[in-house]
Protein backbone atom coordinates (compact mmCIF):
# COMPACT_ATOMS: atom_id res chain seq x y z
CA UNK A 1 0.00 0.00 0.00
CA UNK A 2 2.87 2.72 0.82
CA UNK A 3 4.20 2.94 -2.61
CA UNK A 4 0.37 3.41 -3.95
CA UNK A 5 0.00 6.15 -1.44
CA UNK A 6 3.38 7.77 -2.24
CA UNK A 7 2.00 7.00 -6.09
CA UNK A 8 -0.89 9.29 -5.45
CA UNK A 9 1.00 12.36 -3.44
CA UNK A 10 3.54 12.30 -6.10
CA UNK A 11 0.85 12.71 -8.60
CA UNK A 12 -1.27 15.18 -6.44
CA UNK A 13 2.04 17.71 -6.42
CA UNK A 14 3.22 16.76 -10.13
CA UNK A 15 -0.23 18.76 -10.78
CA UNK A 16 -0.36 21.42 -8.06
CA UNK A 17 3.33 22.19 -9.22
CA UNK A 18 2.20 22.25 -13.15
CA UNK A 19 -0.68 25.08 -12.12
CA UNK A 20 1.70 27.08 -9.90
CA UNK A 21 3.82 27.64 -13.05
CA UNK A 22 1.02 28.48 -15.62
CA UNK A 23 -0.60 32.32 -15.19
CA UNK A 24 -4.20 31.22 -17.82
CA UNK A 25 -6.69 32.13 -15.13
CA UNK A 26 -9.03 29.52 -16.76
CA UNK A 27 -11.12 28.03 -13.57
CA UNK A 28 -9.96 23.92 -13.28
CA UNK A 29 -13.42 21.94 -12.66
CA UNK A 30 -10.07 19.54 -10.68
CA UNK A 31 -9.27 20.08 -7.11
CA UNK A 32 -7.36 18.00 -4.15
CA UNK A 33 -8.51 17.22 -0.87
CA UNK A 34 -6.89 16.30 2.23
CA UNK A 35 -9.39 15.08 5.21
CA UNK A 36 -9.01 14.23 8.86
CA UNK A 37 -11.24 11.46 10.40
CA UNK A 38 -14.68 10.43 8.53
CA UNK A 39 -14.04 6.89 8.33
CA UNK A 40 -10.62 7.43 5.53
CA UNK A 41 -8.34 7.03 8.73
CA UNK A 42 -6.44 9.22 10.31
CA UNK A 43 -5.33 10.99 7.23
CA UNK A 44 -6.72 11.05 3.99
CA UNK A 45 -5.33 12.68 0.73
CA UNK A 46 -8.24 12.78 -2.29
CA UNK A 47 -8.57 14.07 -6.22
CA UNK A 48 -11.51 14.81 -7.79
CA UNK A 49 -13.63 17.26 -9.79
CA UNK A 50 -17.04 18.89 -9.97
CA UNK A 51 -19.60 18.75 -12.63
CA UNK A 52 -22.99 20.82 -13.68
CA UNK A 53 -21.25 24.51 -12.22
CA UNK A 54 -20.33 22.88 -9.32
CA UNK A 55 -23.18 21.60 -7.99
CA UNK A 56 -21.81 17.88 -7.76
CA UNK A 57 -18.25 16.78 -6.86
CA UNK A 58 -16.96 13.64 -6.72
CA UNK A 59 -13.54 12.41 -5.77
CA UNK A 60 -11.19 9.47 -4.92
CA UNK A 61 -9.76 9.28 -1.58
CA UNK A 62 -6.68 7.47 0.32
CA UNK A 63 -6.60 7.16 3.98
CA UNK A 64 -4.64 5.80 6.33
CA UNK A 65 -4.48 5.26 10.12
CA UNK A 66 -1.50 4.95 11.84
CA UNK A 67 -1.49 2.17 14.86
CA UNK A 68 -0.29 4.53 17.32
CA UNK A 69 -3.38 6.49 16.69
CA UNK A 70 -6.08 3.62 15.87
CA UNK A 71 -4.75 0.80 17.43
CA UNK A 72 -4.51 -0.82 14.61
CA UNK A 73 -2.87 -0.05 11.24
CA UNK A 74 -5.61 0.53 8.49
CA UNK A 75 -5.06 1.73 4.88
CA UNK A 76 -8.66 2.83 3.64
CA UNK A 77 -9.54 3.79 -0.32
CA UNK A 78 -12.81 5.62 -1.25
CA UNK A 79 -14.68 6.94 -3.91
CA UNK A 80 -16.96 10.47 -2.59
CA UNK A 81 -20.00 11.76 -4.17
CA UNK A 82 -20.91 15.23 -2.95
CA UNK A 83 -24.35 16.94 -3.63
CA UNK A 84 -24.07 20.91 -3.03
CA UNK A 85 -27.95 21.98 -3.66
CA UNK A 86 -27.76 25.24 -2.43
CA UNK A 87 -26.29 28.43 -3.83
CA UNK A 88 -23.11 29.48 -1.79
CA UNK A 89 -23.55 32.40 0.75
CA UNK A 90 -21.55 35.21 0.25
CA UNK A 91 -19.92 36.63 4.13
CA UNK A 92 -17.20 39.16 3.50
CA UNK A 93 -14.02 37.82 1.34
CA UNK A 94 -15.62 34.27 1.82
CA UNK A 95 -17.93 31.96 0.49
CA UNK A 96 -20.02 29.55 2.50
CA UNK A 97 -21.48 26.26 1.02
CA UNK A 98 -24.28 25.86 4.25
CA UNK A 99 -24.99 22.73 2.39
CA UNK A 100 -23.07 19.66 1.44
CA UNK A 101 -24.68 15.64 1.26
CA UNK A 102 -23.56 12.64 -0.39
CA UNK A 103 -22.42 9.43 0.04
CA UNK A 104 -19.11 7.59 0.25
CA UNK A 105 -18.02 4.10 -0.45
CA UNK A 106 -15.05 2.86 1.45
CA UNK A 107 -13.24 0.15 0.68
CA UNK A 108 -10.91 -1.40 3.61
CA UNK A 109 -6.94 -3.18 2.35
CA UNK A 110 -6.28 -6.38 4.86
CA UNK A 111 -6.79 -9.90 4.24
CA UNK A 112 -8.75 -9.64 7.48
CA UNK A 113 -11.51 -7.92 5.74
CA UNK A 114 -14.15 -9.22 2.81
CA UNK A 115 -15.89 -7.12 0.06
CA UNK A 116 -17.72 -10.20 -0.58
CA UNK A 117 -18.12 -13.54 1.72
CA UNK A 118 -15.81 -16.11 0.35
CA UNK A 119 -17.55 -18.83 -0.73
CA UNK A 120 -14.85 -21.36 0.13
CA UNK A 121 -15.28 -20.57 3.95
CA UNK A 122 -19.25 -19.64 3.99
CA UNK A 123 -22.65 -21.38 2.83
CA UNK A 124 -24.16 -18.62 0.35
CA UNK A 125 -25.37 -15.37 2.16
CA UNK A 126 -24.15 -16.64 5.76
CA UNK A 127 -23.67 -13.55 6.89
CA UNK A 128 -25.12 -10.92 4.57
CA UNK A 129 -22.80 -7.76 4.63
CA UNK A 130 -19.17 -6.97 3.29
CA UNK A 131 -16.27 -6.25 6.09
CA UNK A 132 -14.25 -4.24 3.57
CA UNK A 133 -17.28 -2.27 1.69
CA UNK A 134 -18.87 0.32 3.70
CA UNK A 135 -20.87 3.04 2.84
CA UNK A 136 -21.39 6.10 4.16
CA UNK A 137 -23.78 9.20 4.58
CA UNK A 138 -22.76 12.41 5.38
CA UNK A 139 -23.75 16.25 5.93
CA UNK A 140 -21.99 19.40 6.37
CA UNK A 141 -20.71 22.47 4.84
CA UNK A 142 -17.54 24.30 3.33
CA UNK A 143 -15.95 27.93 3.95
CA UNK A 144 -14.23 29.12 0.53
CA UNK A 145 -11.98 31.52 1.13
CA UNK A 146 -12.92 33.20 -2.62
CA UNK A 147 -11.60 36.89 -2.25
CA UNK A 148 -8.86 36.16 0.09
CA UNK A 149 -5.48 36.95 -1.57
CA UNK A 150 -2.88 33.63 -1.74
CA UNK A 151 -5.89 32.00 -0.28
CA UNK A 152 -8.66 31.91 -3.10
CA UNK A 153 -7.94 28.50 -4.35
CA UNK A 154 -8.78 27.20 -0.93
CA UNK A 155 -12.01 26.11 0.88
CA UNK A 156 -12.31 23.82 4.45
CA UNK A 157 -15.20 21.78 5.05
CA UNK A 158 -16.83 20.23 7.67
CA UNK A 159 -18.68 16.91 7.73
CA UNK A 160 -20.80 15.02 10.26
CA UNK A 161 -20.79 11.95 8.83
CA UNK A 162 -21.81 7.94 9.78
CA UNK A 163 -21.76 4.57 7.66
CA UNK A 164 -25.06 2.63 7.26
CA UNK A 165 -23.92 -0.29 9.96
CA UNK A 166 -24.63 2.40 12.59
CA UNK A 167 -27.75 3.87 11.11
CA UNK A 168 -29.46 0.65 10.49
CA UNK A 169 -28.27 -0.20 14.42
CA UNK A 170 -29.68 3.76 15.41
CA UNK A 171 -32.98 2.68 13.60
CA UNK A 172 -33.48 -0.60 15.58
CA UNK A 173 -32.55 0.62 18.49
CA UNK A 174 -33.88 3.91 19.08
CA UNK A 175 -34.13 4.22 22.65
CA UNK A 176 -30.10 3.65 23.48
CA UNK A 177 -28.59 4.75 20.41
CA UNK A 178 -28.90 8.44 18.77
CA UNK A 179 -27.73 10.26 16.08
CA UNK A 180 -25.34 11.91 18.43
CA UNK A 181 -23.63 8.50 19.14
CA UNK A 182 -23.17 7.38 15.70
CA UNK A 183 -22.54 10.47 13.88
CA UNK A 184 -19.16 11.69 14.09
CA UNK A 185 -17.20 14.59 12.44
CA UNK A 186 -14.77 14.80 10.21
CA UNK A 187 -12.57 17.95 8.97
CA UNK A 188 -10.67 18.47 5.40
CA UNK A 189 -8.97 21.03 3.38
CA UNK A 190 -9.72 21.94 -0.62
CA UNK A 191 -7.62 23.48 -3.29
CA UNK A 192 -9.24 24.04 -6.46
CA UNK A 193 -6.42 23.17 -9.28
CA UNK B 1 -1.32 21.87 10.78
CA UNK B 2 0.22 18.57 12.47
CA UNK B 3 -0.32 19.90 15.80
CA UNK B 4 -3.84 20.97 14.80
CA UNK B 5 -4.42 17.39 14.17
CA UNK B 6 -2.99 15.71 16.97
CA UNK B 7 -5.50 18.75 19.32
CA UNK B 8 -8.55 17.33 17.48
CA UNK B 9 -7.35 13.57 17.95
CA UNK B 10 -7.61 13.74 21.45
CA UNK B 11 -11.30 14.56 21.13
CA UNK B 12 -12.26 10.95 22.05
CA UNK B 13 -16.15 10.26 20.24
CA UNK B 14 -16.10 13.32 18.17
CA UNK B 15 -14.27 11.99 15.34
CA UNK B 16 -14.35 8.37 14.18
CA UNK B 17 -11.32 7.51 11.84
CA UNK B 18 -12.30 4.34 10.72
CA UNK B 19 -15.15 1.67 12.45
CA UNK B 20 -12.42 -0.67 12.27
CA UNK B 21 -10.23 1.35 14.88
CA UNK B 22 -9.41 -0.28 18.16
CA UNK B 23 -9.52 2.62 19.86
CA UNK B 24 -10.70 1.57 23.74
CA UNK B 25 -10.59 3.80 27.05
CA UNK B 26 -9.19 2.01 30.00
CA UNK B 27 -12.35 0.44 31.17
CA UNK B 28 -12.58 -0.93 28.25
CA UNK B 29 -9.74 -2.98 28.52
CA UNK B 30 -8.65 -6.78 29.67
CA UNK B 31 -11.96 -7.16 31.03
CA UNK B 32 -12.07 -11.13 31.49
CA UNK B 33 -9.18 -10.31 34.44
CA UNK B 34 -11.09 -7.37 35.61
CA UNK B 35 -13.90 -9.60 36.28
CA UNK B 36 -12.26 -11.90 37.46
CA UNK B 37 -10.38 -10.29 40.02
CA UNK B 38 -13.95 -8.62 41.44
CA UNK B 39 -15.35 -12.59 41.64
CA UNK B 40 -12.40 -13.67 43.40
CA UNK B 41 -14.02 -11.19 46.06
CA UNK B 42 -16.95 -12.51 46.27
CA UNK B 43 -17.99 -15.97 48.34
CA UNK B 44 -19.15 -18.64 46.76
CA UNK B 45 -21.85 -20.63 48.47
CA UNK B 46 -23.14 -24.39 48.23
CA UNK B 47 -25.30 -23.22 44.99
CA UNK B 48 -24.24 -20.85 42.40
CA UNK B 49 -26.40 -18.78 40.42
CA UNK B 50 -25.38 -17.84 37.16
CA UNK B 51 -27.64 -15.69 34.59
CA UNK B 52 -26.40 -16.82 31.04
CA UNK B 53 -27.65 -14.71 27.93
CA UNK B 54 -26.16 -14.31 24.17
CA UNK B 55 -26.03 -13.38 20.50
CA UNK B 56 -26.62 -9.09 21.47
CA UNK B 57 -25.47 -8.55 18.04
CA UNK B 58 -27.13 -5.74 17.07
CA UNK B 59 -29.71 -5.67 19.19
CA UNK B 60 -28.34 -2.71 22.15
CA UNK B 61 -32.25 -1.90 23.38
CA UNK B 62 -33.11 -5.39 23.83
CA UNK B 63 -30.41 -5.87 25.71
CA UNK B 64 -30.83 -2.43 27.80
CA UNK B 65 -34.15 -4.51 29.26
CA UNK B 66 -31.90 -8.12 29.56
CA UNK B 67 -29.72 -5.96 32.18
CA UNK B 68 -33.32 -4.33 33.56
CA UNK B 69 -34.49 -7.87 34.25
CA UNK B 70 -31.44 -9.58 35.41
CA UNK B 71 -31.02 -7.03 37.64
CA UNK B 72 -34.33 -7.98 40.20
CA UNK B 73 -32.97 -11.48 40.45
CA UNK B 74 -31.28 -11.78 43.77
CA UNK B 75 -27.43 -13.10 44.44
CA UNK B 76 -26.26 -13.61 41.14
CA UNK B 77 -23.00 -14.50 41.36
CA UNK B 78 -21.57 -13.65 37.85
CA UNK B 79 -23.20 -13.58 34.10
CA UNK B 80 -22.01 -15.27 31.07
CA UNK B 81 -22.89 -13.82 27.51
CA UNK B 82 -22.41 -16.56 25.17
CA UNK B 83 -20.77 -14.67 22.38
CA UNK B 84 -21.42 -12.82 19.23
CA UNK B 85 -21.01 -9.51 21.35
CA UNK B 86 -21.05 -7.64 17.81
CA UNK B 87 -22.83 -8.11 14.56
CA UNK B 88 -20.53 -6.63 12.29
CA UNK B 89 -17.03 -6.95 14.31
CA UNK B 90 -16.67 -3.23 14.76
CA UNK B 91 -15.44 -1.73 17.59
CA UNK B 92 -18.17 0.39 18.68
CA UNK B 93 -20.40 -2.23 18.75
CA UNK B 94 -18.36 -4.05 21.62
CA UNK B 95 -18.06 -0.74 23.48
CA UNK B 96 -21.56 -0.12 23.14
CA UNK B 97 -22.58 -3.66 24.53
CA UNK B 98 -20.07 -3.14 26.99
CA UNK B 99 -21.74 0.13 27.93
CA UNK B 100 -25.03 -1.68 28.41
CA UNK B 101 -23.30 -4.63 30.24
CA UNK B 102 -21.46 -2.68 32.82
CA UNK B 103 -25.36 -1.36 34.30
CA UNK B 104 -25.43 -5.00 35.50
CA UNK B 105 -25.28 -5.44 39.16
CA UNK B 106 -22.25 -8.73 38.94
CA UNK B 107 -19.57 -8.65 36.86
CA UNK B 108 -19.72 -10.70 33.47
CA UNK B 109 -17.83 -13.04 31.37
CA UNK B 110 -17.67 -13.99 27.26
CA UNK B 111 -16.73 -16.41 24.79
CA UNK B 112 -15.93 -15.51 21.78
CA UNK B 113 -18.80 -15.72 18.95
CA UNK B 114 -18.14 -16.15 14.93
CA UNK B 115 -19.24 -12.34 14.26
CA UNK B 116 -16.70 -11.37 17.21
CA UNK B 117 -13.82 -13.10 14.74
CA UNK B 118 -15.01 -10.53 11.49
CA UNK B 119 -12.80 -7.72 10.03
CA UNK B 120 -10.88 -7.35 12.93
CA UNK B 121 -12.33 -7.96 15.59
CA UNK B 122 -10.08 -10.71 17.02
CA UNK B 123 -7.86 -8.22 17.73
CA UNK B 124 -10.77 -6.21 19.42
CA UNK B 125 -11.88 -8.95 21.76
CA UNK B 126 -8.01 -9.56 22.81
CA UNK B 127 -7.83 -6.43 24.16
CA UNK B 128 -11.02 -5.82 25.59
CA UNK B 129 -11.66 -8.80 26.99
CA UNK B 130 -8.63 -11.34 27.07
CA UNK B 131 -7.86 -14.84 25.76
CA UNK B 132 -10.36 -16.94 23.61
CA UNK B 133 -9.98 -19.66 25.64
CA UNK B 134 -9.95 -19.23 29.54
CA UNK B 135 -11.38 -20.77 32.68
CA UNK B 136 -11.22 -20.13 36.03
CA UNK B 137 -12.72 -21.91 39.70
CA UNK B 138 -15.44 -20.96 41.78
CA UNK B 139 -16.46 -22.29 44.43
CA UNK B 140 -16.91 -26.26 43.84
CA UNK B 141 -16.79 -26.17 40.22
CA UNK B 142 -14.59 -25.06 37.40
CA UNK B 143 -15.62 -22.68 34.36
CA UNK B 144 -14.13 -23.75 31.08
CA UNK B 145 -14.43 -20.92 27.98
CA UNK B 146 -13.46 -22.37 24.61
CA UNK B 147 -13.77 -20.58 21.10
CA UNK B 148 -16.00 -23.51 19.26
CA UNK B 149 -15.79 -21.24 15.75
CA UNK B 150 -14.04 -23.74 13.50
CA UNK B 151 -15.58 -22.36 10.52
CA UNK B 152 -13.90 -19.08 11.06
CA UNK B 153 -10.80 -20.71 10.83
CA UNK B 154 -11.47 -22.85 7.83
CA UNK B 155 -12.12 -25.70 9.57
CA UNK B 156 -8.41 -26.35 10.10
CA UNK B 157 -8.60 -29.03 12.39
CA UNK B 158 -7.60 -27.14 15.34
CA UNK B 159 -10.66 -25.21 16.92
CA UNK B 160 -11.86 -26.50 19.12
CA UNK B 161 -8.43 -26.98 20.74
CA UNK B 162 -9.25 -30.55 22.29
CA UNK B 163 -5.56 -30.71 23.71
CA UNK B 164 -5.89 -27.23 25.68
CA UNK B 165 -9.58 -29.03 26.66
CA UNK B 166 -8.33 -31.93 28.21
CA UNK B 167 -5.33 -30.06 29.84
CA UNK B 168 -8.43 -28.34 31.60
CA UNK B 169 -10.44 -30.98 32.56
CA UNK B 170 -7.96 -32.49 34.92
CA UNK B 171 -7.77 -32.59 38.20
CA UNK B 172 -4.76 -31.14 39.49
CA UNK B 173 -3.65 -32.84 43.52
CA UNK B 174 -5.23 -30.96 45.52
CA UNK B 175 -7.74 -29.40 43.39
CA UNK B 176 -10.73 -28.15 45.53
CA UNK B 177 -13.21 -28.15 42.91
CA UNK B 178 -15.28 -31.43 41.89
CA UNK B 179 -17.18 -30.48 38.75
CA UNK B 180 -16.69 -28.50 35.30
CA UNK B 181 -18.77 -26.37 32.74
CA UNK B 182 -17.70 -26.21 29.44
CA UNK B 183 -18.96 -22.48 27.81
CA UNK B 184 -19.13 -22.23 24.28
CA UNK B 185 -20.42 -20.10 21.52
CA UNK B 186 -21.06 -22.81 18.50
CA UNK B 187 -22.60 -26.09 19.64
CA UNK B 188 -21.09 -29.72 18.45
CA UNK B 189 -24.10 -30.71 16.13
CA UNK B 190 -24.08 -27.14 14.67
CA UNK B 191 -23.02 -27.39 10.66
CA UNK B 192 -20.31 -24.36 12.04
CA UNK B 193 -18.69 -26.86 14.14
CA UNK B 194 -15.42 -28.82 12.84
CA UNK B 195 -17.25 -32.07 12.09
CA UNK B 196 -14.26 -33.76 12.66
CA UNK B 197 -14.07 -32.32 16.28
CA UNK B 198 -17.55 -32.95 17.06
CA UNK B 199 -17.40 -36.45 18.40
CA UNK B 200 -14.00 -36.43 20.06
CA UNK B 201 -15.14 -33.04 21.75
CA UNK B 202 -17.72 -34.83 23.06
CA UNK B 203 -15.63 -37.65 24.26
CA UNK B 204 -13.39 -35.58 25.90
CA UNK B 205 -16.49 -33.89 27.69
CA UNK B 206 -17.73 -37.24 28.75
CA UNK B 207 -14.27 -39.03 29.84
CA UNK B 208 -13.47 -36.47 32.25
CA UNK B 209 -16.32 -37.52 34.46
CA UNK B 210 -16.80 -33.88 35.40
CA UNK B 211 -18.56 -32.25 33.34
CA UNK B 212 -22.36 -32.93 32.90
CA UNK B 213 -23.65 -29.35 31.79
CA UNK B 214 -22.21 -27.65 28.72
CA UNK B 215 -23.83 -24.09 27.40
CA UNK B 216 -24.08 -22.73 23.74
CA UNK B 217 -25.74 -19.48 22.10
CA UNK B 218 -25.19 -19.28 17.93
CA UNK B 219 -28.52 -21.08 17.12
CA UNK B 220 -30.97 -18.20 18.16
CA UNK B 221 -33.38 -20.49 19.83
CA UNK B 222 -33.46 -22.27 23.18
CA UNK B 223 -32.55 -26.01 22.83
CA UNK B 224 -31.60 -28.35 25.81
CA UNK B 225 -30.54 -32.04 24.86
CA UNK B 226 -28.48 -34.85 25.33
CA UNK B 227 -27.49 -35.53 21.57
CA UNK B 228 -24.82 -38.13 22.05
CA UNK B 229 -25.95 -40.31 24.66
CA UNK B 230 -27.51 -39.48 28.61
CA UNK B 231 -24.57 -38.18 30.51
CA UNK B 232 -23.81 -34.44 29.16
CA UNK B 233 -26.77 -31.95 28.57
CA UNK B 234 -26.15 -29.74 26.18
CA UNK B 235 -27.74 -26.24 26.95
CA UNK B 236 -28.52 -23.76 24.15
CA UNK B 237 -29.37 -20.51 25.37
CA UNK B 238 -31.80 -18.09 23.03
CA UNK B 239 -30.74 -14.56 21.93
CA UNK B 240 -31.25 -11.26 23.71
CA UNK B 241 -33.48 -10.64 20.67
CA UNK B 242 -35.72 -12.99 21.57
CA UNK B 243 -36.00 -11.86 24.81
CA UNK B 244 -34.76 -14.83 26.23
CA UNK B 245 -32.32 -15.89 29.12
CA UNK B 246 -31.17 -18.78 31.30
CA UNK B 247 -31.17 -18.61 35.56
CA UNK B 248 -28.78 -21.41 36.55
CA UNK B 249 -28.30 -22.68 40.00
CA UNK B 250 -25.45 -25.12 40.28
CA UNK B 251 -24.75 -27.35 43.54
CA UNK B 252 -22.28 -30.08 44.06
CA UNK B 253 -23.47 -32.67 41.56
CA UNK B 254 -26.18 -30.96 39.91
CA UNK B 255 -27.92 -28.06 38.73
CA UNK B 256 -31.07 -26.70 37.48
CA UNK B 257 -32.23 -24.21 34.52
CA UNK B 258 -35.11 -22.38 34.12
CA UNK B 259 -35.84 -20.04 30.46
CA UNK B 260 -36.63 -16.62 31.67
CA UNK B 261 -38.99 -14.34 29.61
CA UNK B 262 -37.93 -10.16 29.35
Amino acid sequence: MKPAALFLLSLLFYTVSLRAYSQERTPSPFHVKAQFAGDLGFLSVGAGRSFLKEKLETDLFLGYLPQKIGGDRIFTTAIKATYVPLRAIQVTSLDWQSLRTGLQLGYTFGNEYFAFEPHDKYPKSYYGFSTALHLYYFLGGQVDFTRVEKLNRFGIYYEVGSNVEYIVSYVQNPAYLSPAKIFNLALGVRMKL
Amino acid sequence: MAVLLLALSSCDGLFEYHPNQIILDSDEKNLTAYNLQKIRQQQPGDTLKLIVMGDTQRFYDDAQDFVKKANGFQDIDFVVHQGDISDFGMTQEFKWIHDIMEDLKWPYFTVIGNHDMLANARKVYKKMYGDFNYSFVYGHTKFVFIDTNSREYSFNGKVPDLGWLRGQLQQEPGATWKQAITISHIPPYDGDFDKKLELPFHQTLKESNLVSLSLYGHIHRWLSEYPYDNHILYHATTTVKERGFSYIRIWEGGYDIKRIAF
